[in-house]
């Protein structure tokens, strides 16, 4: 196996210097087709992201592509970001950064489901340029097999990690289904609409917009496909609500336990959710006392969503985990397919050399009865096989890509086989 | 009446129970959390044990030589421990939920133990009203729809549960991090939990309904000091006053099911009472 790997990411460069040198979807053809026709490119493939670049290569025996310099070429920039802001792995590390990026562990938010999408897309493209072979094609297919299993088998994703994302969730939690619930916006604040929008999206089936000016109310409905109310008539309108956001950030609380007693009780007990996204808090605390009544401020949200962060990272651990066992598995294959060619190679000398002598043989004995000849024939493979034999397990078995190297240097040296190793380096 | 089940099974089954009883309450006397889950993994692999083999001592009662009146309580008895602990490991394996797992694995234990060592039709004559219940196919009715009754009450129970677990967690703002699947939401717990209530109801009313006119027939009247009879219209009563709660104050969630929790614990006293029922031990006074 032979794989360079040159990239440059959120944990390595600011967006200032990423963005230089993003290569959108649309150019990616033509990048690639530029990467193709660099010097001891052999196969290859570009991932662009929002928070990375990365070029993985499998370079022609004994090369190395210049991948900086192409990197320029590909974005049209004279200058690159200074050098530290680049990382390069080679063979094993290649394989594992790729596996890890596949598996979302290197995301900026660990357990992102977009990017094994990404990845996925990049090798398509590759494919669609002809720049994968069985190196790529290898790494590739295992880091999408290693990402299924983190995903499957830890809880990495399994939990929501934004302020929208969260109200989401806990209004699933509650009412199932979103789609014929009423979602009450009070205020006009940015992440109250975002969330809102995010509930609309999800299937949320009613949106009613109240705010102190109703002329601001009712261009927020508009936007949103609601309908606007006037605050004074929040005690009527609210029980209809099963989701109430609010973001008017009010002096006083703009829904007292009384009255959110009273939408209950007008609700006949089903459940409404708060979500008070305003500081000062718009929901009195002591709502959340009431039975079927959940208030979520912003630093529950918050909370919970850093809780729900802490949590990847400690299921990252498990998904390093499977990484190393996927890559010692990977590599070992690697490693077994490696060596095939120094095994057929020693067979067919050996073989070689043993027809050779046999026929030598033959011409001197003369004339053979067919049993004689079975038992000679019988007599030098046997021999030739056990004495393979040691050789062939030892190489086969080698653990370490150095066992299997130094095994393949010394079989070439001592056998006389023709080339030496091959090609690794 | 002769005993014709081979119990051994049964007994086996019950063991097991009563290991993973004792194994639960072992893990809650543990301060470290390792040890507690060493306890709960031990009490989860008994309460599988015991369930493979209640599930053979059923197949064998239910196949065996004709059903019998009197050996059908452990049947039924059998039956119900056997849906209950399989609901403790569908819970269990998804959620965890060790304080649920020390009020149903007491419950488990004594339906086995019901199931097993009860004198049921062990001892006695049957009765000469109930050897002409034998021959009446009402009893029949009588008993399934009491029993189609109570698993009602049993699924709206369990869903109940679910509820108060799943409330509670929402209520303390802690959405644990774990691989384990998340609890259905609240209204669906809910509504779950209403529907088993409102199927269940009727076939109760008349699975009572139906015994009180044998039991007149027959017995010449119910007494209502008879345990079996007792507590089988209180569970009755508080079952009716459930749904009336839901349709009319709006009753649902954790109320209800606290109040569903109530009514199957006098339903299932009800049901063990049978053994000290004159009349629905089906033996001679």
């Amino acid at each position: 196996m032979s794989l360079v790997l040159l990239g440059i990411s959120h944990r390595t460069a600011p967006i200032e210097q990423r963005e230089r040198l993003a290569l959108p979807e649309a150019a990616l053809p033509q990048a690639l087709a530029l990467l193709a026709a660099q010097p001891g490119v052999r196969e290859g493939l570009i991932l662009s992201t929002c928070n990375r670049v990365e070029i993985l290569v499998a370079p022609r025996d004994g090369e190395m592509p210049d991948l900086l310099h192409f990197l320029a070429l590909a974005t049209g920039q004279s200058s690159l970001p200074p050098a530290n802001c680049f990382y390069r792995h080679v063979d094993a590390e290649a394989a594992r950064h790729v596996f890890r990026v596949a598996s979302s562990l290197d995301s900026l938010v660990v357990g992102e489901p977009q990017i094994l999408g990404q990845l996925k897309q990049a090798f398509a493209a590759a494919q669609a340029a002809g720049l994968v072979g069985p190196e790529i094609e290898a790494v590739a297919t295992r880091a999408f097999h290693a990402a299924k299993r983190v995903r499957t088998e830890t809880a990495i994703a399994s939990q929501p990690v934004s302020v929208s994302q969260m109200g989401v969730d806990l209004a699933r939690q509650i009412f199932g289904t979103l789609a014929n619930k009423t979602i009450l916006l009070v205020g006009a604040g940015a992440m109250g609409q975002e969330v809102a929008r995010h509930l609309l999206r999800q299937g949320a089936h009613r949106l009613l917009v109240a705010n102190r000016t109703l002329a601001r109310a009712q261009a927020l409905a508009a936007k949103f496909g609601g309908e606007s109310i006037r605050l004074d008539d929040l005690p009527h309108h609210g029980e209809h609500a099963d989701v109430v956001i609010t973001c008017a950030g009010a002096p006083e609380p703009l829904i007292s336990r009384a009255e959110a007693a009273h939408f209950l009780s007008r609700r006949r007990g089903r459940p409404m959710l708060f979500l008070d996204l305003a500081v000062p808090r718009d929901v009195a605390p002591a709502v959340h006392q009431l039975e079927n009544a959940f208030v979520y401020n912003v630093d529950d949200l918050d909370q919970v969503v850093q809780a729900h962060l802490d949590g990847r990272r400690q299921e990252a651990d498990q998904g390093e985990t499977i990484i190393h066992a996927e890559l010692e598995l990977f590599l070992h294959r690697q490693g077994a397919r490696d060596v095939v060619p120094t095994l057929r190679a020693l067979q067919s000398h050996a073989e070689s050399l043993r027809v050779a002598e046999w026929e030598r043989m033959r011409r001197r004995l003369g004339a053979l009865t067919a049993e004689q000849e079975a038992a000679i024939e019988m007599l030098t493979r046997s021999l030739m096989q056990k004495w393979l034999h040691r050789p062939l397990v030892e190489l086969k078995d080698a653990a370490s890509p150095d066992d299997r190297q130094l095994l393949t240097e010394v079989i070439h040296r001592l056998f006389g086989l023709p080339g030496n190793s091959n090609g690794e380096s | 009446m002769v005993e014709v089940f081979n119990l051994i099974w049964a007994r086996v089954a019950l063991g097991c129970y009563l290991g993973g009883l004792a194994a639960v309450i072992t893990a809650a006397l543990f301060q470290d959390t390792r040890q507690q889950n060493a306890a709960f993994r031990l009490a989860r692999a008994a309460v599988a044990a015991g369930y493979l083999f209640q599930f053979v001592s059923l197949v064998e009662m239910a196949s065996g030589p004709a059903l019998q009146p009197a050996s059908f309580y452990r049947l039924a008895t059998g039956l119900l421990a056997f849906v209950i602990a399989a609901f403790f490991l569908m819970v269990y394996r998804a959620y965890s939920p060790r304080a649920l797992s020390l009020l149903v694995m007491p419950l488990v234990s004594l339906l086995a133990f019901a199931a097993t060592f009860t004198p049921y039709g062990v001892h006695g004559a049957p009765s000469a009203a109930s050897q002409a219940l034998l021959h009446n196919g009402w009893i029949y009715v009588h008993i399934v729809l009491i029993l189609v009754g109570y698993a009602g009450l049993v699924v709206a129970m369990a869903s109940g549960m679910l509820y108060v677990i799943s409330e509670r967690s929402l209520k303390a703002k802690q959405m644990a991090m774990g691989a384990a699947p998340r609890l259905p939401a609240l209204e669906t717990l809910d509504l779950v939990s209403y529907r088993a209530l409102l199927v269940g109801f009727p076939l109760l009313t008349a699975g009572l309904a139906i015994g009180a006119y044998w039991a007149d027939a027959l017995f010449g009247g119910i007494s209502f000091r008879d345990p079996t009879v007792f507590l089988a219209l209180l569970a009755w009563l508080v079952y009716l006053v459930l749904l009336f709660a839901r349709w009319s104050a709006g009753w649902r969630g954790r109320r209800s099911a606290y109040l569903t929790l109530i009514c199957f614990g006098l339903a299932l006293a009800g049901w063990l009472a049978n053994g000290l029922s004159s009349m629905h031990s089906l033996l001679q006074p």
